[in-house]
């Protein structure tokens, strides 16, 4: 750590973790899956947990279905479990713009009414609620949305240069998709591990300790393997819906403008 | 042992399990003596309970310092089988420069879950709600999971201890708001609106969460809890300050030289924190600035940083807050008008809309900001920002803009020569 040079320049490479899980410090021998807990979490069941673990969440998955009906098949089965926590219809409300999000990767003006149908609301009132946060994505992202932490903490040790990097080596500018389909960067605020300098959530997994020059490996990384913490190699309970990466990547580049997730 | 680098000045009482992936399973966690507190609690009188965290001193971890026992004692004594009574967790963390209470659920998320289950039973809730933010999903599938297991082996649900107690555990995802951080902000998205906070009174414990006896508590704060209940009061007194009992994490990031959090007893003078426990300042450069207790908070400068300790009134005492104690250290090489540009962007960007002085305020502090980061900076800008920082201040429901108000107004008393700079355009664009 004390070798550095230049700010941009965050940790030596001895002490971070190959799979970008964060600087390890002074616990040099814990592995990708030991610093994210893959596994002890295991594989989430399509149907969700029974007890009160999380079952929706506002997360993107690399390969959406914009055109799967909602709430059928298993996610049926997480929406009852997820109504049956809440006291009013409304409080779900989030966590159903979750599961919706999940299966098509963002909320159209369908899936909110949809949504006002299924909980008894006005699709107004779900409009209204869905555009306030941040990480409901209103219009298509790409394969892996990258969200650059360019707040205090990350800024101060060169989030701006590892944003930019991300930018140049997709060819894209803030909240396009590329031209693969592959890639949709923009600048977050604050993703709250400040410690671990710059910050980068992909999809649904943070990368920490990124400098300019990682990028092209993470990149790659995103293409052969998806955000999957094992690289393939099969352990990881996120191996299935995260790594196929030989599928075709879905309709390319087609909302290049008006994307506004995290830009403030 | 905090995490990722451990120092042999910490008080290791929270952090016993960091960087061990084996504290997070139940059984893990009962190694370390889990789930004995809780046994303990459940055997005690409620009162007794809030009786024993009011006598430790602990104060509320997500930046206000509230203590913690007094909180729990405004609900309702008696439940009212209409008006359910709820603990919700805010585990939003979201202050910039705050990364203590992630530490705190990846590592040991039975820990949280114990103290919450402590404090649910001693304020008769029947359902905790986890409000976790949305980015952390690795974290919550972590805490998820553990939920799970206090399932499985019947610490929540029905007829706990066979006592007949039924608490429900639910874990729930904000979806990227800052605002969702502020209590009431939080109880307004938990029930499915908008974050935006409440006008008070009501207060929760009259009037929360979905029009019930609520209270919002810091995971931190629960983490606390679990170990006040095994040990004491007197036990907690023993460190930190009389005003400030025990431990609490330390979150530093910035130009140090080894980031992280690290337990230490409050009171810890944040010299030795920056320059002993951190390794000093990276590179051999000199200290500049600090921001002591999250984005939120006034500047030091590095005289001041270096005079001040780490308790909540001596912060106070400096000009500053401790806030949640999320150190940002700056060295000679920063930029600090981009720092306080990317803070003022921030908070336009987080600003829920519903009180004018805030929503139109940040957004012009931020575009002067920028302009003169663009080289394009007025001699009377210096005016027009003290003006609106008067004007955003204690004018709106909740603090969020007094928040940006609090480091711009810091950088322009304490750091003329930059300001000065800053007006002639003379401030690179670019960050350091």
């Amino acid at each position: 750590m004390s070798d550095h040079t230049n700010s941009s320049s965050n940790s030596s490479s001895s002490s971070k973790n190959p799979g970008w899980a964060g600087e390890t410090g002074a616990f040099s021998g814990l592995s990708e899956a030991d610093v994210r807990g893959t596994g002890y979490v295991g594989a989430q069941p399509k149907e969700g947990w029974p007890a009160g673990g999380i079952n929706a969440y506002p997360y993107q998955l690399a390969e959406k279905q914009p055109d799967a009906p909602l709430f059928e098949g298993p996610y049926a089965k997480r929406l009852e479990r997820i109504l049956a926590r809440y006291p009013t219809k409304r409080a779900a409300l989030l966590p159903v713009l979750n599961l919706a999000q999940e299966i098509h990767g963002h909320l159209a003006a369908e899936d909110m009414a949809r949504i006002a149908e299924v909980l008894e609301l006005n699709p107004a009132t779900v409009r209204g609620v869905a555009t306030f946060y941040t990480m409901y994505n209103k219009a298509p992202v790409g394969r892996y949305l990258i969200q650059v932490c360019t707040n205090i903490a990350c800024t101060v040790c060169g989030g701006d240069d590892v944003f930019n990097a991300f930018l140049a080596h997709t060819g894209t500018e803030p909240g396009e998709i590329s031209d693969d389909g592959n890639f949709t960067v923009v600048d977050a605020e604050c993703l709250g591990a400040c410690g671990f300098p710059t910050v980068v959530q992909i999809n649904n997994r943070y990368f920490e300790n990124v400098n300019a020059e990682d990028v092209p490996a993470i990149l790659d990384r995103l293409k052969k393997h998806g955000v999957d913490p094992t690289d393939g190699k099969g352990a990881g309970p996120a191996a299935k819906p995260e790594s196929a990466a030989d599928a075709p990547p879905p309709t390319p580049n087609s909302n290049p403008s008006s994307n506004s997730n995290g830009e403030g | 042992m905090a995490y990722p680098y451990r120092h042999e000045r910490e008080t290791v009482v929270m952090s016993e399990g960091f960087g061990d992936p084996a504290t997070r399973t139940l059984a893990g966690w009962r190694k370390l003596g889990g789930y004995k507190a809780m046994e303990k609690a459940f055997g005690m009188e409620r009162a007794d309970v809030i009786d024993v965290v009011k006598s430790s001193g602990l104060r509320g971890r997500g930046g206000a310092g509230f203590p913690t026992g007094v909180k729990w004692s405004f609900m309702p004594k008696e439940v009212n089988p209409e008006r359910p009574h709820y603990l919700l967790i805010n585990a939003d963390e979201s202050e910039p420069g705050a990364f203590k209470d992630r530490e705190l659920m990846r590592w040991t998320p039975h820990q949280l879950i114990e103290g919450a289950l402590i404090g649910a039973y001693a304020m008769q809730a029947q359902h905790v709600f986890i409000y976790i933010r949305g980015e952390f999903f690795e974290v919550a599938q972590i805490l998820g999971r553990a939920i799970e297991e206090a399932y499985e082996a019947g610490y929540a649900g029905k007829n706990i201890f066979g006592k007949g107690v039924d608490i429900d555990v639910t874990l729930h995802a904000g979806a990227g708001a800052y605002i969702c951080g502020e209590e009431t902000g939080l109880m307004n998205s938990l029930e499915g609106r908008r974050g935006q906070p409440r006008v008070k009174p009501p207060f929760p414990a009259a009037v929360g969460f979905n029009g019930m006896p609520s209270t919002v508590n810091n995971v931190e704060t629960m983490c606390s809890v679990p170990h006040i209940i095994n040990n004491g009061g007197d036990w907690y007194r023993q460190f930190g300050t009389e005003k400030s009992p025990g431990t609490k994490l330390f979150n530093v990031s910035g130009h140090v030289v080894r980031r992280g959090n690290y337990e230490l007893p409050l009171g810890f003078p944040l010299k030795d924190l920056i320059h002993d426990v951190c390794g000093g300042i990276r590179d051999g450069r000199t200290l500049k600035a600090v921001i002591p207790g999250g984005s939120s908070v006034p500047i030091l400068t590095a005289e001041e940083a270096e005079a001040v300790s780490m308790d909540y009134e001596s912060v106070a005492a400096a000009g500053s807050m401790l806030g949640t104690a999320s150190v940002i250290v700056m060295d000679d090489t920063t930029n600090l008008l981009h720092a306080v540009r990317r803070m003022a962007d921030f908070y336009a960007h987080e600003s829920c809309g519903q009180c004018t002085p805030c929503r139109e305020g940040t957004a012009w502090i931020s575009k002067i900001l920028r302009r003169m980061e663009d080289g394009r900076g007025r001699p009377e800008d210096i005016d027009t920002l003290y003006d609106l920082c008067d004007n955003v201040t204690g004018t709106t429901i909740c603090v969020l803009s007094d928040s940006i108000a609090a480091p711009v107004r810091s950088w322009l008393d304490k750091f003329p020569d930059d300001v000065q700079a800053a007006i002639r355009g003379e401030v690179k664009a670019v960050t350091v």
